[in-house]
């Protein structure tokens, strides 16, 4: 197999307003004579209670370049916990094998210092620092991730579903294989061109979670005995719950509860956090990572965290400064106002806030709805262009979002190399006339109430659902759009229910349609979003088991496959072509193609494109950018560095 | 009364076999299981599991088995081993997760308890006493001021005020600096400086009752001929209203204790949520929310304990006071 | 809710303890209960209050200035204007009702609209005014309502508006008739429940007395709310809103009736030996017959102070539940839902207007509870 060396994917694309990318670490070993740490650390190595400093860090450590300036050690981060994840994966806990940089345009090195690709994208190499430590000071090597797969991604007992898909292609897991101590190979017979990009996202960080020696204890190949031995003591029968409340991989509970689980992470633990409601991280003295003054990171001594189960008495936290970095649901719209006015007493300053996604409500019909005569009125794009004209997004806008954002459809957002502005802008502009006129092509007749008739003869209801816990604001978008559709003809109704519901009720042969946000537009995440059908029909179940069963015969599907017209079975295709294409060049070009279906179709309504999105940041902290990325593949702000942020007392205000 | 006390005692049993069947009949009403509830958060982030995930993850919670068998392992597993069974979005044992909650929710009621007495019995005398006076109107008022408003209203504005111009952190019954701290004075110290917005907001609606109920109680006793007589006989007022019928009017107000402390308990899970404090109503709320039944079903089970012995308490205390009910 | 349903009790108590009347004949009982009723100031003011709110229930479109979910984007968290009833006309100062206009401007730091009021505008009021059209009791067409701004769509906020712009005023008088007519219904629920329950325990006695006291006991022991959280998070998300409404209100009564049912059975071991039971037994009345026909009637007095005094519980416990969103749910608009909507931080601090429906709580729960305890004190016209 030919093997090409790895050139860095940098893209030509509009990039952020983001200045600093951090330097990528090639070549770099060496450059410092001699390394700083931070004075406990080295009061630590005095005492010969640690190995000096140049044994701690790897090789070639990886050199960041912090946003603003050189930090100096100490101080500590408050943050709050809202007792199911640890400060959420944004805030914390970001160390994949490779990493988005920060304005999210290109995969860059982490742990492994670089890679190859094959040719034909069927072999992905990693190279690993030589020298790098688990916070225990134990080497960490190949050996860990054969480790995780081996023991972990492929234990049916955890994941009885077999590895996240991520690690899929065409149904077939990878084949990982050690070639040295630092070099660890990720294979498949079929070529996957997205798996830096996937890696780059919050699963990736599953890889590099499980030290080998320190995890073979909790193995039932390794030690049985003690495995057996443990379960008992803990009452539990059953190895797979036993293991995910006692280790926990990526997203569970317990995966940072165990104080003496090394990690790779920029602070550790130091007690047990499940069911504490304060509790302290302190710096890993082993942490890879330096800046380019050759001072090892993070800045920061600790990060101490306090529980808080309700939203609201996390917003008062934080308005107390008890949160230094405010967390994503409490930063909404709607807050803004309380934040700015006790930013004195609060000593926190805004940073903005581009979020990655690229609509902050869009509309899915389910266009396979048993009930055929509604199917027909659902299917027809002039239905759902008269639908769009009839929207007055620009009220919208300034009425829940205090006028932040614009009138926008579908799509990357304008900034993503793949923003498509056919998709994103037609059919937006607010006019009745037009909608009617639309309308009236489906469904002409009308009762003695103004509402439209369908062709036979019954009053057309439609009836969105919408998850009323997830975003606060769909319930009042939908009920300033209902007066809207009540203009010219159409009875909505909004049938709105809580989380747990909203997914297994989407399917209903009673629900019209379904309400969620777009997301993951900017920068290459289109690329990973597509995936997730987020250009292709949503809610068409029928044709989406159609699709389930195309690519895998034998696949249980929930729904009554239906056989979609030629242009989505054209998108299915390139969705599956997508994941096997390497280079951007050929990724590009099908997915412009996806696209410009998306916009002659018009399947999804949009409402407004995000924007005037803010962050609060306590005045102490330094070198946090001006503007930070939110999203979810992109797991903003993490990129952002946290370990480069110090604290100066003498920045309060 | 040793044989009231051995009956009343016996009654209790079947009282808790009941809430435990109810308790596990009603966390298991909700539509759904936990695993939807972890396929739906799944979905929010962008994840999606197969089919065969999903009965695998069934399987590992035990959620594939019929519910009868699940109550009698989860209630075996209580009686016989003490183990009230692991929460699953805690990934904790329940008890541990419940233990420290139960101390500070009965910490909490009976010190709202108290402070109930201590508010309700002179101004419920007072009243009486002084039957149409200034006080009397003043106090009526208050107490029907205090029943009519709702006690998550009182709880938010005290709350907001003591954001706004008290300086003191909010939420919870410590100060940061001792949430993780072992237990000392100064923690002890601390409490008391946060119970009191709990208590005074959990406090008002029962001090309003039980004023009334005294009011009532004592002016029935007070129109008794033996009043009357005691009077004549030229004992003191003071000595005269504590003698008799303020022992008289207390009995009632005894068994209406029983009530008072179980609306401390249920009354509580409203005022908790709203302060964030770390008693056991908000862990029931998120637990019946995130579907972790064991969690919820052990959290009823503890509040209905907490309450059935409060009533078994004033019960036993009313038979102490008043003969008459032993022989019942 | 804790509060009211303590009163409940107390009250199931004391009838109890003090139930001396007699056979009494109905006109004079109705009559002496109205005399002694009138005495009570505080009832007399409660009862008007309590029929001024179930008025408004009938007629909200009407009372109602606006329908609730009109909203309007440049007005989201306007303050409350004051209503001028007289204005300075050049005719000299004439009754002309009006309300000053605001100047708006966008603060995007601030993530919000600024309002001031603005002396310079004036948009006339009036009363009886066209505005949107409604079916008045569900039947008559009208667009008249009782007051509103005299050209449609200038901007009259009274009680300030909601995060969309919606007129709280509104919206508090919309919620009055969900709120209002949830503790009715349930407490219809109850006294059914009550009654049966009450009555065969009180009727039979013996062993089926015994286990209904038992069963009492044991209702009256667990504590309500977490029960009530845990029945209503159970409710199917997908019912509609009307059929929430009516299971909430069941799930309420389930545990409010334990309290009607004792003081049920109180009375009827008390009429149980008196003679026109006995003479109705011996005509071969069935048992059914002598409960709802002979029985009940008897003592109807008692049931409606009881039963007034069980509404506010009702009221509070709705409040309660919306407010910890387990309960009615949005568009419902109910007092409980339109306080849990207020209830966050932005609001206690920019927006406490939105706090109105609380002060309509209170107003409705301190009028029943007058008016209840009038009603007791009268039903029992020996004492």
């Amino acid at each position: 197999m030919k093997l090409k060396i790895h050139k860095p994917l940098v893209f030509a694309s509009a990039v952020l307003a983001m200045t600093i990318a951090p330097l990528t670490a090639f070549g770099q070993s060496g450059i410092c004579e001699v390394f700083n740490e931070a004075p406990e650390l080295a009061a630590m190595v005095a005492a010969g209670e640690l190995p000096p400093i140049e044994e701690r860090l790897p090789l070639n450590p990886r050199v960041v370049e912090p946003y603003d300036s050189i930090g100096r050690y100490g101080g500590t981060l408050y943050d709050l916990y809202d007792g199911v994840r640890l400060a959420e994966f944004r805030k914390f806990g970001y160390e994949n094998l490779v990493r988005w940089n920060v304005d999210g345009t290109e995969v860059i090195p982490n742990i492994a210092e670089s890679w190859e690709i094959s040719d034909d994208g069927t072999e992905y190499i990693f190279h690993l620092r030589e020298g790098m430590r688990w916070s225990d000071g134990h080497p960490f090597t190949a050996d860990d991730i054969l480790f995780w797969w081996d023991e972990v991604e492929t234990n049916t007992d955890i994941y009885p579903g077999g590895p996240y898909n991520y690690f899929v292609v065409n149904g077939e897991p990878a084949t990982v294989t050690k070639i040295d101590d630092f070099t660890v190979s990720f294979s498949w017979s079929n070529p996957h061109g997205l798996f830096l990009q996937n890696l780059s996202a919050a699963y990736g960080v599953r890889v590099t979670q499980f030290p080998r020696h320190y995890m073979e204890q909790f193995s039932q190949t390794y030690n049985p005995e003690g495995v057996a031995q443990m379960m008992e003591e803990a009452g539990q029968t059953e190895f797979g719950p036993w293991w995910i409340s006692r280790v926990g991989s990526y997203g569970q509970q317990a995966e940072y509860n165990d104080p003496a689980r090394p990690s790779l992470q920029p602070w550790i633990p130091t007690t047990p956090y499940i069911g504490a409601e304060r509790f302290t991280f302190v710096r890993n003295p082993f942490y890879f990572k330096i800046d380019p003054e050759c001072n090892q990171l993070p800045y920061i001594g600790e990060r101490v965290f306090t529980l808080a189960t309700d939203p609201e008495i996390r917003l008062i936290k934080t308005l107390d400064g008890e949160d230094f970095i405010s967390r994503s649901e409490i930063n909404q719209p709607t807050n803004r106002a309380v934040f700015f006015d006790n930013q004195v007493s609060g000593n926190y300053h805004f940073i903005n806030v581009i979020n990655s996604d690229f609509n902050t409500m869009q509309l899915h019909m389910l266009l396979n709805n048993p009930d055929e005569a509604q199917a027909a009125i659902l299917q027809n794009r002039d239905f759902r262009i008269g639908m769009s004209y009839a929207m007055d997004r620009q009220t919208v806008i300034d009425t829940v979002f205090i006028g932040q954002g614009q009138p926008y459809q579908q799509g990357p957002r304008p900034e993503s190399p793949f923003y498509n502005e056919q998709l994103a802008t037609q059919y937006t502009e607010y006019n009745v006339d037009l909608a009617n006129e639309y309308l009236d092509r489906v469904m002409p007749e009308r009762d003695a109430e103004g509402f439209r008739l369908r062709p036979d003869g019954e009053r057309f209801t439609f009836t969105v659902l919408v998850n009323a816990g997830f975003r606060p604001y769909f319930v009042d978008i939908l009920q300033l759009l209902e007066r809207n559709w009540e203009e010219v003809g159409i009875d909505m109704v909004i049938d709105s229910v809580p989380d747990d519901v909203f997914w297994p009720r989407r399917q209903d042969p009673e629900i019209d349609g379904f309400v969620w946000i777009g997301e993951n537009g900017s920068g290459l995440l289109p690329l990973v979003g597509a995936n997730f059908h987020a250009f292709t029909p949503e809610a068409a179940f029928g044709w989406i088991a159609w699709n389930q069963l195309r690519l895998n015969p034998n696949a249980t599907v929930t729904t009554e496959p239906v056989e979609p017209p030629e242009s989505i079975q054209r998108q299915y295709e390139i969705l599956t072509e997508l994941l096997q294409a390497v280079g951007i060049e050929a990724q590009t070009a099908l997915m412009n193609e996806l696209l410009a279906i998306s916009a002659e179709d018009f399947y999804t309504i949009g409402l407004s494109l995000p924007m005037g999105d803010y962050q609060v940041v306590n005045n102490t902290l330094r070198n946090v950018p001006d503007t930070v990325i939110a999203g979810w593949l992109y797991p903003g702000p993490a990129p952002a560095n946290f370990e480069t942020f110090y604290i100066d007392e003498s920045a309060s205000s | 009364m040793a044989l009231y006390i051995f009956k009343r005692c016996l009654f209790v049993i079947p009282t808790l076999i009941a809430i435990s069947i109810v308790s596990f009949a009603i966390i298991n009403l909700p539509p759904g299981d936990y695993v939807d509830r972890l396929v739906a958060e799944g979905k929010n982030r962008g994840e999606n599991m197969s089919e065969e995930q999903i009965a695998g993850l069934r399987t590992v919670y035990g959620l594939d088995r019929p519910i009868t068998e699940q109550y009698i392992r989860w209630i075996s597993d209580i009686v016989l081993r003490g183990d009230f069974g692991d929460s699953f979005r805690w990934n904790l044992p329940v008890s541990t997760l419940i233990g420290e909650r139960l101390l500070l929710t009965v910490a909490l009621s009976l010190s709202t308890l108290f402070f109930i007495w201590i508010v309700a019995i002179p101004i419920g005398i007072l009243s009486a006493v002084k039957q149409y006076s200034i006080w009397d109107y003043v106090f009526t008022f208050i107490g029907f001021i205090g029943l009519a408003i709702p006690n998550f209203l009182i709880a938010l504005a005290l709350m907001y005020v003591s954001f706004k111009y008290l300086g003191q952190s909010v939420g919870g019954l410590f100060s940061p600096e001792y949430l993780d701290a072992p237990w000392s004075l100064e923690k002890v110290l601390d409490l008391t400086s946060h119970i009191w917005i709990p208590m005074v907001v959990l406090g008002t609606a029962g001090t309003a009752a039980l004023i009334r109920t005294l009011r009532a109680n004592m002016l029935d006793e007070l129109r008794r001929p033996y009043v009357v007589t005691a009077r004549a006989k030229g004992l003191s007022e003071l000595r005269l209203i504590i003698k008799y019928p303020l022992r008289h009017a207390l009995n009632p107000f005894v068994s209406s204790l029983n009530d008072v402390f179980v609306n401390l308990v249920s009354g509580g899970t409203i005022v908790a949520v709203v302060l964030g404090l770390q008693t056991i109503g908000p862990l029931l709320l998120e637990a019946f929310r995130g579907e972790d039944m064991f969690l919820a079903g052990s959290a009823i089970l503890m509040m209905s304990m907490l309450a059935v012995m409060g009533t078994l308490f004033s019960d036993l205390l009313l038979a102490w006071l008043d003969p008459r009910i032993r022989l019942r | 809710m804790a509060d009211a349903q303590t009163s409940t009790d107390t009250i199931a108590v004391s009838p109890e303890t003090r139930n001396k009347d007699r056979g009494v004949v109905v006109a004079n009982q109705w009559k002496l209960m109205w005399r002694k009723f009138r005495k009570h100031r505080l009832a007399m003011i409660g009862g008007i209050a309590t029929i001024g709110l179930y008025l408004v229930v009938l007629f909200v479109e009407f009372l109602a200035p606006f329908p609730p979910d009109a909203y309007a984007a440049n007005f989201t968290y306007a303050p409350p204007q004051t209503l001028h009833l007289f204005d300075n006309t050049p005719e000299g100062l004439r009754f002309q009702p009006y309300v000053n206009g605001y100047i708006v401007e966008i603060d995007y730091n601030a993530g919000r609209r600024n309002f001031v009021i603005d002396p310079e505008t004036k948009y006339p009021v009036g009363f009886f005014v066209q505005g949107e059209p409604y079916r008045l009791l569900g039947l008559i067409e009208m667009d008249i309502h009782l007051i509103g701004p005299i050209n449609q769509g200038d901007p009259m906020y009274l009680a300030g508006a909601d995060r969309l712009g919606r007129d709280m005023l509104s919206r508090t008088i919309y919620g009055t008739r969900v709120s209002m007519t949830v503790g009715l219904i349930g407490v219809t629920f109850s006294l059914f429940f009550g009654i049966l329950f009450g009555g065969i325990s009180g009727y039979f006695g013996g062993v089926t007395d015994n286990f209904i006291q038992r069963m009492i006991e044991f209702l009256q022991s667990i504590p309500s709310i977490p029960l009530w959280i845990g029945l209503a998070a159970a409710i199917p998300a997908a019912v509609p809103p009307v059929q929430v409404y009516f299971m909430i209100t069941l799930i309420l009564a389930l545990f409010s009736w334990t309290g009607l049912a004792r003081v049920v059975r109180g009375r009827f071991i008390a009429l149980k030996t008196e003679d026109f039971v006995k003479a109705a037994r011996i005509d071969g009345c069935s048992s059914l017959r002598i409960i709802f026909r002979h029985m009940v009637p008897s003592f109807t007095s008692h049931i409606i102070a009881v039963v007034t005094l069980a509404i506010p519980g009702m009221i509070l416990a709705e409040t309660a539940l919306s407010f910890l969103g387990v309960g009615l749910r949005p568009p419902v608009v109910s007092w409980g839902v339109l306080l849990q909507e207020a209830q966050n931080v932005r609001s206690l601090s920019q927006a406490p207007w939105l706090f109105l429906p609380g002060l309509y709580v209170v107003i409705a729960v301190l009028a029943l509870n007058f008016l209840g305890d009038g009603l007791r004190d009268a039903a029992d016209p020996y004492t």
